[in-house]
């Protein structure tokens, strides 16, 4: 009895392994093993990231995991040059600002989506309308809602009026939310769409095994020329020590999570180096100006002469961050060169904190959210802070109950960080700083400056550069005066890359690395 | 036999209840708004958007009156949508399902085949060399975090060694066996090199206790009248181990055996973490820091269900290790 039971059950599992092996369309890819028959070595580049992305549709999120799968397969009007802070031709070739509301944009002529139909007018006017359609309900719609009209001219021109002069927004049409994607077959796949998803950018969609891997293939058409690469894997690795091994293994090509005790000992590895780039973000500390004792500018100064960050880039930062002073780096557009940070004078603060009426320090409380760079970050602080006398007990929260504490108002001192995604200032002043936005609307700490609002302001309508790169510089000394923030410091990025891997470019932005060139040295 | 297991699964309907009202009450009782998540740094822009959103996904309701409607769904066998992709949870949960239950089953074989070994040697040779050295094993590896043991693995096995890929799934296992029956080993090879560390992993402390457990249990069998009778029949010390001492000694056991499956089922996260496996666990952490409540509720009900459906399977086992036992 016992035997034929045994016997039944290893015959009926060995039958459904036989019938799933039969339907093999739903295999998933095979892992690195030996290939049967190597007919010519595919140069496959496998990146890693940690977290599944959200969508395949550029229309209905504005995660970074996402982003950079959208960056492989589409293509947006203009890119960002981050070298020289402008805006450079993509699937436009030029675009005209005849009066601050009105731009003109022409297309390129050469270009197919991935189906082989070609990218016109319509589609571009189709994919900032889906973008900007509350029924599409994109977190980034607000990047671009300061269209009022978008309209196609003839099959290369596109028209867009805005409802009020916005001299930023050729940097908002970069942002990969607002990627071209096919008109007719995003109307023929409806929700479908994100299962086989079409666009016209350097790689082709292939598959998506979630919580494993998004594979694609080149994309041989490619109007900017076909890449190197015959493909792109983007591996799931949740575990940053797990990335790192894969690297050192061969596994991975690029590992995008590098914890920074690693970066030393990478570093020195003869098969995987790391690369570094200036980011656009910064972190630090907002103070919450409604609420005893930071209503008092003389105790927020004071704060900011009491950290040394010097030696919170060395010994937490592992060197990949600088000191800084304003909420731009210096690769934003409206960034301020001549704005040294706070420096480290503890007699200064304690002099500040005397003047304010502490001359013993006081108690306070930081929100922290319970990320690993955000807690080092403050518990450093809160021990510098308590050679002046004031005594930081962090709440370290989860990221999402921390986020809706600081929407309500209910936190002294919490911790921030944030890039200008667009690469210009208007992104960090106004949602940050301007009294517009006070609360949930980005500025938490509940900071207000009249002549702040106005050069903000100013800097947003006017279309001259000049005046508007001096308004941004002149806000941020006041913003450094006022001390909005406990000023942190700039943050760098750090990838682990293969020293086999060649002509790979990270560029400032979200978690992406351009492998359009690469090459893997024999 | 069948009447019992017919009231058994009867009491499967008040512990999905229990399990579907704990898990929505913590979930829902828990700080954090869902749609703010999902908005994350973009929220600051999007205040009417995230009411219409709250509002579409009826989140604005009273906490009973979701629950309700949970609970109306389930019974057609509707999980819902998970709130940040939009996808069926059922969809997404059976997805995972099968890499989940190819770690979980793979660890269970490991953790049964060097445990029940263990213990049988050990409780044997009871003070021998071999029993201390299994007791400080089975403590060291009770009491080893899996994080750390997983880590340790990846460098010396896959990155020092080179003899095992550090991370990843390397397809699914049951097709690939069914290739191999055909011709083709190459799958099921790829499959289960990329098997062996996270079973190991995830294996080795369930190793140790089933190692405890058996030794325990084999002693006190092996001081019984009857395997002294069995003894003095002439029988070889082989035939009064493995046929007469084992069978009772695993009684215990195999109740532990699948509670252990249960374990490894839901406890597996930090290990699906540590080797990049796509399975449940993971998935179930991220729906939870995302506040997705239906992927999380999805994931716990089907997760309890099979959890109590092996405890179902382990009962009746009984009856095939000790013909005495009868089921009424």
């Amino acid at each position: 009895m016992r035997r034929r039971i045994v016997t039944t059950l290893i015959c009926s599992l060995l039958a459904v392994s036989m019938v799933l092996a039969g339907c093999g369309g739903t295999a998933p890819p095979a892992a690195p093993a030996k290939p049967a028959e190597p007919p010519k070595p595919q140069v496959n580049i496998v990146m890693a990231m940690s977290t599944d992305p959200k969508t395949m549709d550029p229309h209905k999120s504005n995660d970074g995991p996402s982003i950079i799968n959208w960056k492989q397969m589409y293509d947006t009007l203009v890119k960002l040059d981050t070298e020289n802070r402008t805006a450079i031709p993509s699937l436009a070739t030029k675009w005209e600002q005849p009066d601050g509301k009105t731009i003109k944009f022409t297309l390129r002529k050469d270009v197919k989506f991935h189906d082989g139909t070609a990218l016109t007018a319509k589609d571009v006017v189709f994919s900032i309308s889906r973008l900007l359609d509350p029924t599409t309900k994109s977190p980034a719609a607000y990047l671009l809602n300061m269209i009022d009209t978008i309209k196609a001219d003839d099959d290369y021109t596109v028209t867009v009026t805005l409802k009020q002069p916005f001299a930023p927004v050729i940097f908002h049409f970069a942002h990969p939310a607002a990627s071209i994607v096919p008109e007719a077959y995003m109307k023929a796949k409806g929700d479908d769409f994100i299962k086989a998803p079409v666009g016209s950018g350097p790689f082709k969609f292939v598959s998506y095994t979630k919580g494993d891997r998004i594979e694609f293939v080149k994309n041989a058409a490619y109007w900017g020329g076909a890449p190197t690469p015959d493909k792109v894997t983007i591996r799931i690795i949740p575990e940053p020590s797990t990335q790192v091994a894969e690297l050192e293994a061969g596994g991975i090509h690029i590992a995008f999570n590098i914890p920074t005790q690693e970066v030393a000992r990478l570093k020195q590895s003869k098969t995987a180096d790391v690369l570094t780039t200036l980011s656009w973000s910064v972190q630090g500390l907002v103070f919450n100006v409604t609420r005893k004792p930071y209503n008092d500018v003389r105790v927020r100064q004071a704060l900011n002469y009491a950290v040394d960050k010097e030696s919170i880039v060395k010994f937490v930062e592992a060197g990949l961050a600088e000191p800084t002073g304003q909420i731009l780096t210096p690769v934003v557009f409206g960034y301020n060169p001549n704005l040294k940070p706070y420096p480290y004078d503890p007699a200064k603060a304690k002099q500040l904190l005397k003047a304010a009426g502490y001359p013993n320090g006081f108690e306070t409380k930081f929100l922290v959210w319970n990320m690993d760079p955000r807690i080092k970050f403050a518990e450093a602080v809160q021990a510098q802070l308590a050679k002046v006398g004031v005594k930081v007990k962090l709440d370290i929260i989860e990221f999402g109950t921390a986020l809706e504490m600081a929407y309500k108002n209910n936190f002294d001192v919490t911790t921030m960080q944030w890039g200008t995604a667009t690469l210009d200032g208007d992104y960090s002043y106004y949602s940050l700083i301007h009294s517009d936005n006070w609360g949930s609307a980005g500025n938490w700490g509940h900071y207000k400056n009249k002549q702040v609002d106005d050069l903000i302001m100013k800097a947003r309508t006017t279309p001259d550069q000049k005046v508007r790169l001096e308004s941004y510089q002149k806000a941020s000394e006041i913003v450094f005066n006022d001390a909005v923030w406990l000023f942190g410091d700039q943050l760098v990025q750090a990838f682990g890359v293969r020293r086999d891997l060649k002509n790979v470019k990270i560029p400032v932005s979200w978690i992406n690395a351009d492998v359009t060139k690469a090459t893997i040295q024999k | 036999m069948l009447q019992y297991v017919g009231r058994r699964l009867l009491q499967l309907v008040p512990v999905v209840l229990g399990v579907s009202l704990i898990v929505f009450l913590i979930m829902h009782l828990t700080p954090g708004d869902p749609v703010a998540l999902m908005f994350g740094a973009d929220a600051a822009a999007n205040p009417e958007l995230m009411a219409s959103l709250r509002h579409q996904l009826g989140l604005d309701q009273p906490i009973y009156v979701q629950y309700f409607r949970f609970l109306a769904n389930l019974l057609r066998g509707d999980l819902g949508r998970s709130l940040t992709t939009n996808d069926w949870v059922l969809e997404e949960v059976t997805a995972r399902l099968p890499a989940t239950m190819e770690i979980a089953t793979s660890a269970l074989v490991i953790s049964v085949t060097i445990g029940l070994l263990a213990g049988v040697i050990a409780a044997v040779r009871r003070n021998s060399a071999f029993d201390y050295a299994s007791t400080a094993g089975a403590l060291f590896g009770a009491s080893v975090p899996a994080f750390w043991l997983g880590l340790m693995l990846i460098y010396s096995m896959a990155v020092s060694l080179a003899l095992l890929p550090v991370s990843g799934r390397g397809g699914a296992l049951l097709p690939a066996i069914g290739q191999a029956f055909l011709g083709n080993a190459n799958p099921l090879r790829t499959a289960l090199s990329h098997l062996v560390l996270p079973s190991i992993t995830l294996g080795l402390p369930s190793a140790a206790l089933i190692a405890r457990l058996t030794r325990s249990s084999m002693l006190e069998v092996l001081s019984q009248d009857y395997v002294r009778t069995a003894r003095s029949k002439g029988l070889s010390e082989r035939v009064v181990i493995f046929r007469h001492a084992l069978g009772n000694a695993l009684i215990p056991v195999v109740t532990m055996a699948g509670l252990q499956f249960g374990y490894l089922l839901g406890g597996a996260v930090i290990t699906e973490s540590v080797f990049a496996w796509p399975g449940v666990g993971r998935l179930t952490i991220l729906a939870i820091t995302q506040r997705d409540y239906p992927l999380v509720q999805g994931n716990v009900m089907v997760l309890a269900l099979i959890f109590v459906l092996i405890n179902l399977l382990v009962d009746l086992t009984y009856g095939l290790l000790d013909p005495r036992i009868r089921y009424q």
